[in-house]
């Protein structure tokens, strides 16, 4: 019996922290490798990320440099992606763009995920009447189409990236409840819980320490799907008129803008949207592939 | 069965009540005297007071809250504060057309999604799966108005075959279909990207089940196996998430029609954010979460139809 006494001290708090995230890495990278498509979806999100982030260094002009003169103009050697109403250079626009989407999607997916799975632990761990009532109030928040709700938020809060981040990770959080209760509750009742239990271990050190590690990697792959659901919500009230206020370039409200001259400037509308279209693209393959490779009713066939 | 249909009702209007109670108290909390917000800032107080009261926003809140529920449920949604006509009537007059387009949308989603999800599982790991899971995962990639420019780009301006603005109300059945074929097929492909993926997984699940190698053994077609033995099992999650994915194409159906100009909720909706319209806001909400929750009693319904061994306990 002196065996869990010994690997406890043993295992001092940094150690076991190194240990635990180095076990979600390895499981990570091993879905990587069963599903190659995931390293192309991350390959390209890691570009796109670059391209962000380098964007004031890379973007030929200001992005919000009006000029007369070059107005609507076609896609050239100078501007190639054209320019718009205001003689703005579309690419320059996309760059900086790249920046909010990016912004408010990682952010308000990152607190949904926290929040979320927090939620969800809670409600697996404790099961009982406090997952009944928990659940209930996620699966009325998740009948609620998500684009309807957000309209709503942003149109309650004023159009700006914090009240965004806000509405989009406030419809976010309910699948990541969901997605964590499940291995929640299969996990906690594995004979290592049980033995925890018996060591007089706390609730929290249990959820935390001993749960979650186990559920992380389903959770951290259901985030890289709702990231991209993030982007293309966050471009969708753009569009209808809810992004970040102009003339902060967002690939939403361009597209917007654009589709006001869409009879003889098509550009306008098109770059945008391609590139809406690039980043969720990569992010579902990435996601997806990781998906089938973690799944364990798909373990074994291949 | 009569047991399963109670308790489902029940759900549902337990589910009801909650979400209305939410939309009362979100309208309410929304910032802006909707009084000021109507007159303009220019209005006497003796006008706007007069307005309060006409709009009921004089009494106490549980006052207000009572009056909201019962109109509900007997059909007064309130007067519209920027057409002055009633709600209800404003939302009746375009819900026909965004049902016509989600129906239309979600038959072209099941006509096209079903057969390449279960065409993509029978050839696991072959070109046509690669090509069906590839396209699909394109295909739930589309914010909806994007896939709707480029449509309208190609199809509209490029090619000239459909209108670039679609009235939703053309005369002549050749007319309304003409207006419906673009925003339809637009809601109809994301559709049938998220139901091929269902029907694929679904399927494969199916495929190793004992009763198929049977019915291989015993020498049954292949073509028979597929259709008549595993697609009626592979419906049920099919079923499930068609339900699910309801809110996506509500949300997505919002774009379409803002993005083809067709008359519809969204557009109302949309309308209604941008004048600050409180009461067709509450409104749309409370259309919304009816037709939510009407959809989910549906969709389990509709399991007992697709698989008799449901007891509905």
């Amino acid at each position: 019996m002196t065996m869990p006494d010994v690997t406890s001290a043993a295992l001092s708090r940094t150690n076991y922290l190194k240990i635990t995230l180095a076990s979600v890495f390895n499981g990570l990278f091993k879905a990587f490798n069963t599903n190659k498509t995931s390293w192309i979806g991350l390959g390209v999100f890691v570009v796109v990320c670059l391209l962000a982030i380098f964007a004031p260094l890379i973007a030929p002009y200001d992005p919000l440099d009006q000029s007369i003169l070059y107005r609507l103009k076609a896609p050239s050697a100078a501007h190639w992606f054209g320019t718009d109403y205001y003689g703005r250079d579309t690419l320059s626009r996309i760059l900086w763009g790249a920046r909010i989407s990016l912004t408010i999607g990682l952010l308000s997916i990152s607190a949904a995920l926290v929040i979320g799975t927090l939620i969800g632990l809670i409600a697996g761990y404790f099961g009982g009447r406090t997952d009944i009532i928990i659940m209930q109030i996620m699966d009325v928040l998740l009948a609620f189409p998500s684009l309807i709700l957000g309209l709503i938020v942003v149109a309650m809060l004023g159009p700006s990236v914090g009240n965004l981040v806000v509405a989009i990770a406030l419809t976010a959080i309910p699948p990541f409840a969901r997605i964590a209760r499940a291995p929640t509750i299969a996990v906690k009742n594995r004979e290592f819980i049980e033995a925890g239990h018996a060591l007089g271990y706390s609730h929290w050190r249990l959820m935390f320490g001993h749960i979650l590690p186990n559920i992380a990697p389903e959770v951290l792959v259901m985030g890289s799907l709702w990231l991209a659901t993030a982007i293309r919500v966050e471009a969708s009230l753009a569009f209808i008129g809810l992004g970040v206020n102009p003339p902060t370039p967002t690939w939403g409200g361009m597209i917007r803008e654009g589709f006001e001259n869409i009879l003889d400037s098509f550009w306008l509308a098109l770059f945008p949207s391609l590139a809406i279209l690039i980043v969720v693209f990569s992010l579902n393959l990435l996601g997806d592939g990781l998906r089938d490779a973690i799944d364990p009713r798909l373990k074994g066939e291949q | 069965m009569t047991a399963f249909i109670l308790k489902r009702l029940g759900f549902a209007v337990i589910t009801l009540f909650a979400v209305l109670t939410i939309v009362f108290f979100i309208v309410r909390i929304l910032p802006g005297d909707p009084a000021v917000a109507i007159l303009g800032d220019q209005a006497t107080e003796a006008s706007l007071a007069a307005l309060r009261s006409r709009l009921g926003l004089d009494v106490p809140l549980y006052q207000q809250y009572i009056e909201f529920i019962g109109g509900v449920i007997v059909g007064d949604w309130g007067i519209s504060m920027v057409s002055g006509r009633p709600v209800i009537t404003e939302i009746l007059k375009v819900l026909p057309s965004t049902i016509e387009l989600t129906v239309a949308s979600l038959i072209l989603g099941a006509v096209v999604g079903i057969p390449v999800g279960v065409w993509s599982a029978v050839r696991r790991n072959k070109l046509p799966d690669y090509i069906a899971r590839i396209g699909s995962l394109l295909g739930l990639s589309f914010p909806a108005f994007v896939s709707a420019v480029l449509l309208l780009l190609f199809f509209s301006i490029q090619l000239r075959w459909f209108p670039v603005i679609s009235s939703g109300q053309g005369s002549s059945l050749g007319d309304r279909l003409r207006d419906i074929a673009l925003p339809a097929i637009n809601l109809g492909l994301i559709m049938a990207a998220y139901i091929t993926r269902v029907a694929r997984s679904a399927m494969l699940e199916v495929l190793n089940q004992d009763y198929v190698r049977t019915a291989k053994a015993k020498g049954i077609a292949f073509s028979v196996i597929i259709w008549r033995h595993c697609l009626r099992n592979a419906m049920i999650p099919v079923v499930t998430v068609v339900g699910l994915y309801l809110g996506i194409l509500i949300g997505n159906s919002v774009l379409t029609e803002i993005v083809f100009n067709r008359p519809g909720l969204g557009k109302l909706i949309v309308g209604a954010l941008n004048q600050r319209d409180y009461t067709m806001l509450q409104g749309m909400m409370v259309i919304y979460t009816l037709i939510v929750v009407l959809v989910n009693l549906i969709t389990d319904l509709t399991y007992g139809l697709i698989d008799p061994r449901i007891k509905y306990s």
